[in-house]
């Protein structure tokens, strides 16, 4: 992975005390917390209903295993022993004091950790594919170019200040595990004419009005990203709406003008752009980088016949491992889903035992999904039990990745103060009704996504069964959608009807289940099925009744 | 107070054109050969002075509220697409950690509060000692420094 070098180190340290310096003045009252807020935010900090809120950064969803330790010990020192795991990657802490910031961000600082641009009206972490580098079919690892895009974006001085934030995701294969259709700006790596190049995709995202982002050019290649990427930021910064906050993003301005005149603007402020010579990363450059993600000392292995009475681990086999490029090796997903935790959290004990795990197994690397698991990617098939077992004994076992417990889920109303409702309990409540593993896997591949309001963080529009937590004078609500879809053919969710109660919204699963199970054809999954049938036979079974 | 990037205080007293009595003027001002100190809204196309550059010795853009970036797009478009060689002046609502990336941008002059602290303000022009992105301001790149090195 990543190294950084004696430039990335100083810039960081040199973010870090000019962060402190703003801490001191906030501290001192010298500046008002309404003076300190833009400032705070650049650096990751938000004001929540309990504490601060701190979110580190993880590029592109990769850490190594003395990262993951320190951060262990930044919860116990810092926090209260655990971290949340996000659907962009990164990890918060909820529970840290202003005046420990700066000493925080420096012990961040000491493993090449930092907070720079989590959040505020700048470009966000660069998010991809948790498989990278170690799932077959890929072009190239996505890694690469998100690293590049990374430093290009960090405390870049025409972009700081968009009208809102913005965010970007790479995936290097055709079947996209990281959500870029429904990103601000989304790309993927291609092949044209045996040259290796990206497509570009920008206005995507969820929200209050979520959008599938439409294709800004088929083939960009290497030397021209940079400045392409320059050309759409360019004209966001100036033509984005800046009246209204819920209007801002860039969805709603290739909405508002449509994607071919988007198309045109980039293409023209592209080519002025791109007459930038220094804006073309240097080969050297680009070669250097490039060998960070070059392949890890893979051993030559021939596939293993997995012979093992214990069913439970055959289950995890079967479930939470992934094929992966190389013969003889697996990609371990670890599942941050049970129905005792709030989904996505990681106590500072589990993360040093997948630290220990990472070093020992998976030539000490971790992986962050935007699905608020974690993946070790690259395991012998032969040492899979002897992980298993580790994960076992720390409740890191369960075997529901990409099954119905596996929900990716807010933090909601118990955290956040944007919300109108709570998700985590709806979540917990759904795990624990189908907490049988079997019943698990005969259900099969069921994505299901709560939001506690319309911000939609738990990205509930591309659920294949969506939640959001609504408000109504005062009592908590769920609307069901149905058919939303992150992967390459990205699709938002059709609402199924009113709203249930947290009472109620359980059985309504349930009924949705049931008759998913009832209509299925020739062992369709769910969102096969649905893709078939529609809402109708979803609706009358929830709402005939009534 | 008028703020120069290298960390002095201007003592100035220029005229300031706006862009209405611009489009108004601008036949009287031209034909009297003074160049003129003109402020652009940051709402309109900076193109639409592309072809009168050579009038203004000074261009004055605005940060209506410092949230409101697009007058750093304004300013880069003047120095590296238009190549506009005099002087950029930023003014409005200007947070002391932002006249960094602005002078990156290619600003010179900043007009801050009367009460600024003015140790303050020079040292936040250089609170970064490196950068990523190539712009005009002379600074060269990490990524340029790297392949010096080689």
């Amino acid at each position: 992975m990543y190294r950084y070098d004696e430039f990335d180190h100083k810039i960081v340290r040199e973010r870090v005390e000019q962060f402190r310096t703003q801490v001191k003045r906030r501290l001192s009252g010298e500046i008002t917390e309404d003076q300190f807020k833009p400032l705070r935010l650049m650096n990751g900090l938000y004001l929540q209903l309990h504490a601060y809120m701190l979110r580190i950064a993880v590029p592109y969803g990769t850490l190594s295993a003395r990262q993951l330790r320190q951060l262990a010990m930044i919860t116990r020192k810092y926090d209260k022993g655990y971290g949340h795991f996000t659907t962009r990657q990164n990890i918060q802490l909820n529970w840290v004091q202003l005046k420990d910031i700066p000493d925080l961000l420096n012990d961040l600082a000491d493993v090449e950790m930092h907070c720079i641009q989590t959040s505020g009206n700048c470009i966000r972490n660069v998010t991809s594919d948790h498989y990278a580098g170690a799932a077959a079919g890929e072009v190239e690892d996505p890694r690469i170019w998100s690293e590049i895009i990374r430093q290009w974006s960090s405390f870049h001085p025409e972009f700081s200040f968009l009208p809102r934030k913005f965010k970007i995701a790479v995936t290097g294969s055709t079947g996209d595990r990281a959500a870029i259709l429904v990103h601000d700006i989304g790309i993927r790596i291609v092949e044209q004419n045996g040259k290796t190049g990206f497509a570009v995709y920008a206005g995507g995202g969820q929200g209050r009005t979520p959008m599938i982002a439409p294709l800004m050019s088929d083939f960009v290649s290497g030397d021209e990203l940079l400045p392409f990427l320059e050309a759409i930021l360019r004209v966001y910064n100036l033509h984005g709406r800046r009246d209204n906050l819920f209007k801002a993003r860039i969805k709603i301005l290739v909405h508002a003008i449509g994607a071919d005149e988007m198309k045109r603007q980039v293409n023209e402020m592209f080519e002025k752009i791109k007459k930038n010579e220094r804006l073309a990363l240097p080969k050297q450059e680009e070669a250097r980088i490039r060998s960070y993600f070059a392949d890890p000392d893979y051993q030559q292995l021939e596939d293993e016949n997995i012979d093992s009475k214990n069913e439970d681990f055959l289950r995890f086999v079967r479930v939470n491992c992934a094929a992966h490029k190389m013969l003889g090796y697996k990609i371990v997903n670890i599942s941050l889903k049970t129905k005792d935790i709030a989904p996505g959290d990681a106590s500072a004990e589990q993360m040093e035992v997948i630290a220990e795990l990472a070093e020992r197994y998976s030539f000490s690397e971790i992986r962050v999904s935007h699905e608020q698991n974690l993946t070790l990617a690259h395991v012998r098939q032969k040492d899979l039990f002897e992980i298993w077992k580790s994960l076992k004994a720390h409740n890191l076992a369960i075997a529901n990745i990409g099954l119905i417990s596996d929900q990716i889920t807010c933090p909601g109303l118990d955290y956040c103060n944007l919300a109108n409702a709570r998700a985590i309990p709806i979540a917990q409540k759904i795990s624990a009704r189908f907490e049988n593993p079997e019943m698990q896997e005969d259900i099969g591949a069921m994505k299901i996504k709560i939001s506690g309001c319309m911000n939609a963080c738990g990205h509930h529009h591309v659920g294949h069964i969506g939640i959001l937590g609504v408000d109504k004078k005062g009592t908590e609500y769920y609307q069901i959608t149905l058919g939303g879809s992150a992967d390459e053919n990205a699709a938002i969710g059709r609402l199924i009807g009113p709203a249930f109660t947290e009472e109620d919204v359980v059985d309504a699963i349930e009924n949705i289940v049931e008759t998913y199970k009832m209509h299925r054809k020739d062992g369709e999954d769910f969102l096969t099925a649905w893709r078939r049938l529609g809402n109708e036979v979803f609706k009358e079974r929830l709402y005939a009744s009534a | 107070m008028l703020l120069h990037k290298n960390g002095t205080e201007l003592k100035q007293n220029k005229k300031i054109i706006n862009w209405e009595d611009w489009q108004s003027q601008n036949e009287e001002l031209v034909v009297k050969n003074e160049k003129t100190t003109l402020e652009f809204p940051n709402d309109l196309d900076i193109h639409l002075i592309k072809d009168d550059l050579n009038y203004f010795d000074e261009i004055v853009l605005n940060f209506p509220v410092f949230r409101d970036g697009r007058a750093y797009s304004q300013a880069r478009i003047l120095r590296e697409e238009l190549g506009f060689k005099g002087i950029l002046r930023a003014v409005g609502d200007i947070l002391l950690d932002q006249i960094f990336f602005m002078r990156r941008c290619g600003f010179e002059v900043f007009d801050i509060k009367d009460n600024a602290n003015q140790e303050e303000w020079q040292n936040a022009l250089n609170d970064f000692s490196l950068s990523y992105q190539p712009t005009n301001d002379g600074m060269k790149t990490i990524w340029e420094l790297r392949t010096q090195k080689q």
